[in-house]
C-alpha cells in the first residue's frame, strides 16, 4: 500500500505539470486584457506596451507559462490582474472559506437524502414510497438551478421573509458571539444548499437505488438471509458495504464540488464562492487567478481518484495494492 | 313634482357638493409637473395647507416672493401663533393688510425684521441670502452661523456671497440643513431674487429636517476589487468611493463643474487660466536643465484648513504627490491626458500651486488628483518624501505621442528614482483595502466577500454624513431584487437588470420606486467608407471612399431609417433602452436635438426612397448600388448575447426593405485588438462609452488624421474612416478650444455632419436602473455616468 501510494503520487506531479501547461496554453487563447485600455482614446499606445511589459505581456505565452510556475513554486501564484495589489493566492483565499463551507454542507445533505431514500427504495422496489422517491429525483435532475433557486428565493425570502436575500452573513453579525455567528450563518446558507443538495441527490440516489438492486440479488445475500440472519444485519452488513464500491468513487470524483461546483446558485444566491470567482477572472482575463482556480480543481480531481482507489481498498476486501 | 324640476333640483344639489367638496390635497398644478425638481416640496406643503397656489392650478415656481408672502410661510412653518395687536408695529402693514397677522408673529419670533424707518415693505422681494438668513433663525443654528470662518458652499459663485452671509450661506448647504438648492451653472445667486419654488424648499426643510442617523445598506452588485481609485476602474469602487473620496473639482450628470476641495473653479475667464497666445509663450529652464516653453498656465487653490479623515491637514503637497503616482513607472496605472502634458508645478503657500502645461489641453479643467501623503510616508515608504516648492516634470514624449516614464525626470531626480522604484510597494500597499480619504464618511471596515462598511467623518468640512453607517453589499441582480421587496436594502445602485425594473414597474412593490437612466455607453454601427481590401494608404480629405457599398452615403442614410430601435429595445431588453441618435449626452449643452430626431427616425418608406433617389435599384427584392452591386454585407461583433439578438431583430428590418445583413461574432480581443485598429471590417457593432459627461470628447474617433493608415502607423480610432474637411475644422476646435462655449458650438455643428455622412450608425443607449426605497431622500441621478453616491452627504432616511 505503501509503494503504491509513492507511485501514485510520484505520477501525479508529470500528469500536473502536463495539465498546468495545456491550460495555460488554452487561456492563452483568451487574447490580452488590456481590451478596454485601447478603446480608451486618453491612454497611448506606448503607455499600453509599458503597462503589457509591467504584467509580462510582452512576452510569448510560453515564456509567461515559466514566469507563472515560478511564482506559484514560491507560493504567491501569480500577481492578479482584476484585484490590484493582489496575488491569486490571496483572492482565492478570499473567498475559499465560504465556498467549502457551502460545497460540505451540500455534500452532507445531499448524501443524507440519497443514501436513505435509495436504500428505502432499492428495498421497497416500486412501492408508492419507491414512486415519491423516484419522482422526487427526476424533479431535482429535471430543474434548473437558475430557475428553482430564484423561486426558491422569491418564495422564502421576498415574499415569506424567512430567510435573507443572499450573501453569507448580515453585515455587522461580525461582531456578535459566536453561536449568533452560526445561526445567522445557517439562516444564509439554508436555502442554496437545499437547492444545490436536492438538485444533485438525485444523481446519487439513483445509482445508490440500482448499485443496492443490483448486490440485493447477489446469491450471498440469499445465503446471509438462509442463514437465518436478521433483516437488519443483512442489509447494513453484507448489503450495504458492497453496494457502497460505485457510490465511493462518484463521491471520490466529486471532490472539487466542495469548493466551488456551483456558479449558478453561487450567482442566485450572492454566495461569494470559487465557482462565481472563476467565471469573473474568465471575464476579466484574470489569468492568474483562472489558473489558480483550474489548478485546484485539477489538483482534486487527481486526488479524487487517488482517494476512490485507496476506498476501494476499504470497502472492497477482494482489492489491494502490493 | 314634474321631471324637469326634479333634474334641475338634482343637477343644482350636485354642482353645491362640487362647491363644497375640501380642495383636494392631490391639486395638480400646472406648471409644476411631477418632474419639476420642487414638485415633492410643494405639493407636501400644499396638503398641508402651509403654501397656496396663485389660483387653483397654477403656483408659479418661478415668481419672486414679497416679504410679507415669506413672513406668512415662515409663520405658517413654525406654526406660529398669529397676533394681531391693537396698533400695527409697521405704518404699511396695517391690520387690514392681508398678511397683518403673519408678519406681526414672525417679526414679534424676532425671525424677520422692519426697516429703521418703522416700515416693513410688504411688497419688496427677498433675497435668497435673505431668505436662507431667516430660515437660519427660524431653525436656531445662528451661532453655527457665525462659527464659519470659511465660506464653503460648492458653488461657482462663492465670490459673489455678501460678507454678512458667509456663515449663512455657508450652512445653508450643510447636509442637516439643506435649505438652498443651486441654480443652472451650480450658482448660489445669493444676491438674486428668490423664488416661490425656492421658498417652498426652505420651508419644507424647516417643517421636514433632514434626520440624522440610521444604517444605509445599498446593494452594488459586484465586490470592488480595491479601494486604491486610481488602480481601477470598476463601477462598484466608485459608488463606494464617492462617499469617502472628495476630488478638488467634481461634475454630475447635470455636465456641471464646481470647486469642491478647491476654492475656485479656474476659467479662462476668472483668469485663473491663462493660454498663451502663439509665440508669447515664457521660456523656464527645467531643473534637468532643459528649456521649455508652456503653452498654459493654471492657478489652483485648495479650500484652507480641510481636514483628511484621520485629521491631518490636505495640504497641496498632495496635489502633487497625488498627481506623481501617475506618472511613475511601475504603477500599472495609465498616464493619461492630461498628467502626460505637465510642465511643472510651483507650491505657492500651503494650499496653492501654479502649474505650467506643454500642450493645451481641457482636461486639467478636473482639476489635478489628490492622495494622503503622510498616510504613505508612515505606511509605504517609512520615511518622508519631500516634494519641492518647484516640481519639475522633464516627460519623454514618443513621437506617437506615449509617455515613457523610464527615460523622464521628475523632480529632483533623487526623490522621482526613488518614487519610480515604489510602485509596486504602493500598488499592493494597504490602501487598497483600507483607504484613508477625504469625505462625508470615511473607511470603516471591509469583510471580504459580504460588504464594506462607512462611518461619518466628524471632520467633513461640510459636516458629517446622515446616515450613523453606510454599507455597501454585494448582492448579485436576484438577491438585489429580493433585498429590495424584503426591504433589507435601501437601494440597489448598479447592476439592477432591464427586465427586473421592468417587474417592479409593471408590479409595483408599495413604498418601491425605480429609476430607470441611460449610460454613457451606446451600442452602434461604425461602417467602413473604404474596402478593406484596398485601403487608401494616406487617407485625407478629398481622398475618395471606396467600399463597393458603403461609399454612398444614401446606402449609410437608409440603413438608419429602416432600423426599429424602439422595437428591437422592446424584443431585446424589454424596452428598457432608450434609442440613441448622437454621441453627446443629452443632458448636456453639446447635444443637438434636430439631429437626434433624425438619426433615431424609423421610417421604411423613407429608407427605400433615399436608395432610389441615389440611383439604387430594387432587382429580385434587393437592393443594388447604381453599379449593381448587390446590397448584402456582414456586420462584425462581440460574442455578447444581447448583440446577437440585437442583430437577429435588426437583420428581419433590414430584409422587410430588400436589404440582406449577416453577421458574425468574433472575441473582444480579435475585434479591437486586430479587426477595428487595421480597418477589417465592413461594419463593426459595439459601444463607444465616454470618460466625461462633460465633453462628448471625439477628435481621435472622427479627425481624418485618425484613420488607422499605412502613412500614421495605424494610429486612431477613426475606424470608418471618415474625412470631411469641414468636420474636421470643428473636431479641432472641440479638441483644442479651452473656451468651453466655443466646444460645445463646435460639437453642435459637428453632429449635423456626422448625421448626414453617417461614420457612425447609433443604435441605442446601454441603461442603468436604480431601485430604491420611497423613503430615501436626495438620491439625485439622471444619467448613468459613474457615481451615483456624487450627492451622498445629502441623503437621509424620512
Amino acid at each position: 500500500m505503501k509503494n503504491f501510494l509513492i507511485r501514485r503520487i510520484l505520477t501525479l506531479i508529470p500528469l500536473l505539470l502536463l495539465i498546468s501547461f495545456i491550460i495555460f496554453g488554452i487561456i492563452s487563447l483568451m487574447g490580452d486584457p488590456f481590451e478596454q485600455l485601447r478603446t480608451n482614446p486618453r491612454i497611448s499606445p506606448g503607455d499600453i506596451l509599458r503597462i503589457q511589459k509591467l504584467w509580462g505581456f510582452d512576452k510569448p505565452w510560453y515564456m509567461r507559462y515559466f514566469f507563472w510556475l515560478r511564482s506559484m513554486i514560491i507560493g504567491e501564484w501569480g500577481l492578479s490582474l482584476t484585484t490590484p495589489g493582489k496575488n491569486a493566492l490571496q483572492v482565492v483565499s478570499f473567498k475559499l472559506p465560504v465556498s467549502i463551507q457551502y460545497g460540505t454542507a451540500s455534500l452532507i445533505l445531499e448524501l443524507l437524502i440519497a443514501l436513505p431514500l435509495g436504500i428505502y427504495s432499492a428495498l421497497r422496489k416500486y412501492s408508492l414510497g419507491d414512486n415519491i422517491a423516484t419522482g422526487l429525483v427526476f424533479f431535482g435532475l429535471s430543474m434548473p438551478t437558475f430557475f428553482f433557486g430564484v423561486v426558491m428565493l422569491m418564495t422564502f425570502s421576498a415574499a415569506l421573509g424567512w430567510f435573507p436575500p443572499g450573501g453569507f452573513m448580515t453585515p455587522g453579525i461580525e461582531t456578535e458571539p459566536f453561536l449568533t455567528q452560526l445561526v445567522d450563518r445557517i439562516r444564509h446558507l439554508f436555502l442554496p444548499v437545499v437547492v444545490l443538495a436536492l438538485v444533485s441527490a438525485g444523481g446519487v440516489l439513483r445509482y445508490v437505488r440500482t448499485s443496492f438492486l443490483e448486490v440485493i440479488n447477489q446469491d450471498y445475500i440469499r445465503t446471509a438471509r438462509a442463514k437465518g440472519l436478521s433483516e437488519k444485519v443483512v442489509i447494513y452488513k453484507h448489503a450495504l458495504r458492497n453496494a457502497m464500491i460505485p457510490v465511493v468513487t462518484l463521491l471520490a470524483l466529486s471532490l472539487p464540488a466542495l469548493i466551488g461546483g456551483a456558479t449558478i446558485t453561487e450567482t442566485v444566491f450572492s454566495i461569494p464562492g470559487i465557482g462565481r470567482l472563476l467565471y469573473q477572472a474568465i471575464m476579466g482575463h484574470d489569468y492568474m487567478v483562472v489558473m489558480a482556480v483550474l489548478m485546484m480543481f485539477a489538483i482534486l480531481v487527481v486526488l479524487g481518484n487517488l482517494l476512490a482507489d485507496i476506498l476501494y481498498a476499504v470497502v472492497d476486501p477482494r482489492v489491494s495494492y502490493e | 313634482m314634474s321631471k324637469r324640476l326634479f333634474v334641475c333640483m338634482l343637477v343644482a344639489v350636485m354642482s353645491i357638493g362640487i362647491l363644497l367638496m375640501p380642495v383636494n390635497a392631490q391639486v395638480k398644478f400646472t406648471d409644476v409637473p411631477v418632474t419639476h425638481w420642487a414638485y415633492e416640496y410643494i405639493s407636501k406643503l400644499v396638503a398641508d395647507g402651509i403654501i397656496k397656489g396663485l389660483t387653483p392650478t397654477t403656483y408659479g415656481p418661478e415668481r419672486n416672493l414679497t416679504r410679507a408672502e415669506y413672513a406668512t410661510l415662515i409663520s405658517g412653518a413654525k406654526k406660529l401663533t398669529i397676533i394681531k395687536p391693537a396698533t400695527p408695529t409697521f405704518a404699511d402693514v396695517p391690520p387690514t393688510h392681508w398678511a397683518y397677522g403673519f408678519v406681526e408673529a414672525a417679526v414679534k419670533s424676532g425671525y424677520l425684521k422692519g426697516y429703521p424707518d418703522k416700515s416693513f415693505k410688504p411688497n419688496n422681494p427677498i433675497t435668497r441670502a435673505e431668505m436662507a438668513a431667516v430660515a437660519v433663525k427660524a431653525r436656531g443654528i445662528e451661532k453655527e452661523a457665525e462659527g464659519v470662518k470659511d465660506l464653503i458652499a460648492l458653488a461657482n459663485d462663492e465670490e459673489a456671497v455678501p460678507a454678512w452671509a458667509k456663515g449663512i450661506i455657508t450652512v445653508a448647504y450643510r447636509p442637516l440643513y439643506q435649505f438652498l438648492n443651486y441654480r443652472t451653472g451650480r450658482m448660489v445667486a445669493a444676491n438674486a431674487l428668490a423664488n416661490r419654488a425656492e421658498a417652498a424648499l426652505i420651508i419644507f426643510r424647516l417643517r421636514y429636517p433632514p434626520k440624522m442617523g440610521g444604517t444605509l445598506t445599498i446593494d452594488i452588485h459586484q465586490e470592488p476589487a480595491t479601494l486604491f481609485g486610481m488602480l481601477d476602474s470598476m463601477s462598484a469602487m466608485y459608488q463606494v468611493l464617492g462617499s469617502i473620496y472628495d476630488t478638488t473639482i467634481p461634475s454630475d450628470w447635470r455636465g456641471e463643474m464646481w470647486p469642491q476641495m478647491d476654492k475656485v473653479r479656474p476659467t479662462l475667464e476668472n483668469g485663473k487660466w491663462v493660454v498663451y497666445p502663439s509665440g508669447k509663450e515664457p521660456e523656464i529652464t527645467l531643473v534637468t536643465g532643459k528649456k521649455a516653453k508652456p503653452t498654459m498656465k493654471i492657478d489652483y487653490e485648495l479650500r484652507p484648513n480641510l481636514k483628511w479623515a484621520d485629521g491631518k491637514l490636505v495640504t497641496n503637497k498632495d496635489v502633487v504627490f497625488g498627481t506623481i503616482l501617475y506618472l511613475i513607472k511601475d504603477m500599472p496605472v495609465a498616464s493619461t491626458d492630461p498628467y502626460d502634458k505637465l510642465l511643472r508645478i510651483e507650491l505657492v503657500g500651503d494650499y496653492k500651486i501654479s502649474t505650467y502645461w506643454r500642450k493645451n489641453t481641457y482636461w486639467p479643467q478636473f482639476g489635478l488628483p489628490l492622495y494622503p501623503k503622510h498616510w504613505f510616508e508612515t505606511n509605504v515608504f517609512k520615511r518622508t518624501v519631500d516634494i519641492p516648492v518647484t516640481t519639475d516634470f522633464d516627460l519623454f514624449i514618443d513621437s506617437d505621442g506615449s509617455y515613457l516614464a523610464e527615460k523622464s525626470v521628475i523632480g529632483n531626480k533623487a526623490l522621482f528614482d526613488y518614487l519610480n522604484g515604489q510602485g509596486n510597494a504602493i500598488q499592493t500597499s494597504a490602501y487598497n483595502d483600507a483607504p484613508m480619504n477625504i469625505g462625508p464618511y470615511k473607511f470603516s471596515k471591509w469583510v471580504r466577500g459580504s460588504h464594506i462598511e462607512l462611518v461619518p467623518d466628524p471632520n467633513y468640512f461640510m459636516g458629517r454624513g446622515l446616515f450613523d453607517k453606510v454599507i455597501y453589499r454585494f448582492l448579485e441582480t436576484e438577491g438585489a431584487l429580493v433585498g429590495i421587496i424584503s426591504k433589507t436594502l435601501d437601494m440597489s445602485l448598479i447592476g439592477f437588470s432591464d427586465d427586473h425594473a421592468k417587474v417592479l414597474r409593471e408590479r409595483p412593490v408599495k413604498g418601491v420606486k425605480v429609476v430607470s437612466m441611460p449610460s454613457v455607453y451606446w451600442e452602434h454601427w461604425t461602417i467602413n467608407y473604404d474596402d478593406p481590401k484596398k485601403l487608401p494608404d494616406d487617407p485625407k480629405p478629398g481622398t475618395p471612399y471606396n467600399h463597393p457599398l458603403f461609399k454612398y452615403i444614401a446606402l449609410r442614410k437608409a440603413l438608419s431609417y429602416a432600423i426599429d430601435r424602439k422595437a428591437v429595445s422592446n424584443l431585446v431588453f424589454y424596452g428598457g433602452r432608450e434609442p440613441c441618435g448622437g454621441y453627446a449626452l443629452f443632458s448636456t449643452a453639446a447635444k443637438n436635438a434636430e439631429v437626434i430626431k433624425d438619426a433615431t427616425l424609423y421610417d421604411p418608406v423613407k429608407a427605400e426612397k433615399t436608395l432610389a433617389d441615389a440611383g439604387f435599384k430594387k432587382t429580385g427584392g434587393i437592393w443594388h448600388t447604381p453599379e449593381g452591386v448587390k446590397v448584402d454585407f456582414t456586420v462584425t461583433t462581440t460574442v455578447r448575447a444581447d448583440r446577437r439578438t440585437q442583430l437577429e431583430v435588426i437583420k428581419e428590418q433590414l430584409a422587410k426593405v430588400g436589404i440582406i445583413m449577416r453577421f458574425e461574432q468574433v472575441s473582444g480581443a480579435i475585434l479591437f485588438g486586430t479587426l477595428t485598429p487595421s480597418r477589417q471590417f465592413d461594419i463593426a457593432h459595439f459601444a463607444w462609452g465616454q470618460n466625461t459627461i462633460v465633453e462628448p470628447g471625439g477628435y481621435t474617433l472622427y479627425h481624418s488624421s485618425a484613420i488607422p493608415s499605412k502613412a500614421n502607423g495605424w494610429q486612431g480610432q477613426n475606424y470608418s474612416g471618415w474625412r470631411n474637411a469641414e468636420a474636421d475644422k470643428l473636431a479641432e476646435i472641440f479638441n483644442e478650444d479651452l473656451n468651453a462655449k466655443n466646444r460645445n458650438d463646435a460639437y453642435f455643428k459637428h453632429q449635423v455632419f456626422w448625421n448626414r455622412d453617417v461614420p457612425e450608425l447609433p443604435l441605442l443607449w446601454w441603461s442603468a436602473h436604480t431601485a430604491l426605497q420611497e423613503n430615501l431622500k436626495g438620491y439625485d441621478v439622471g444619467i448613468d455616468v459613474g457615481t451615483h453616491t456624487w450627492n451622498i452627504m445629502y441623503w437621509y432616511r424620512e
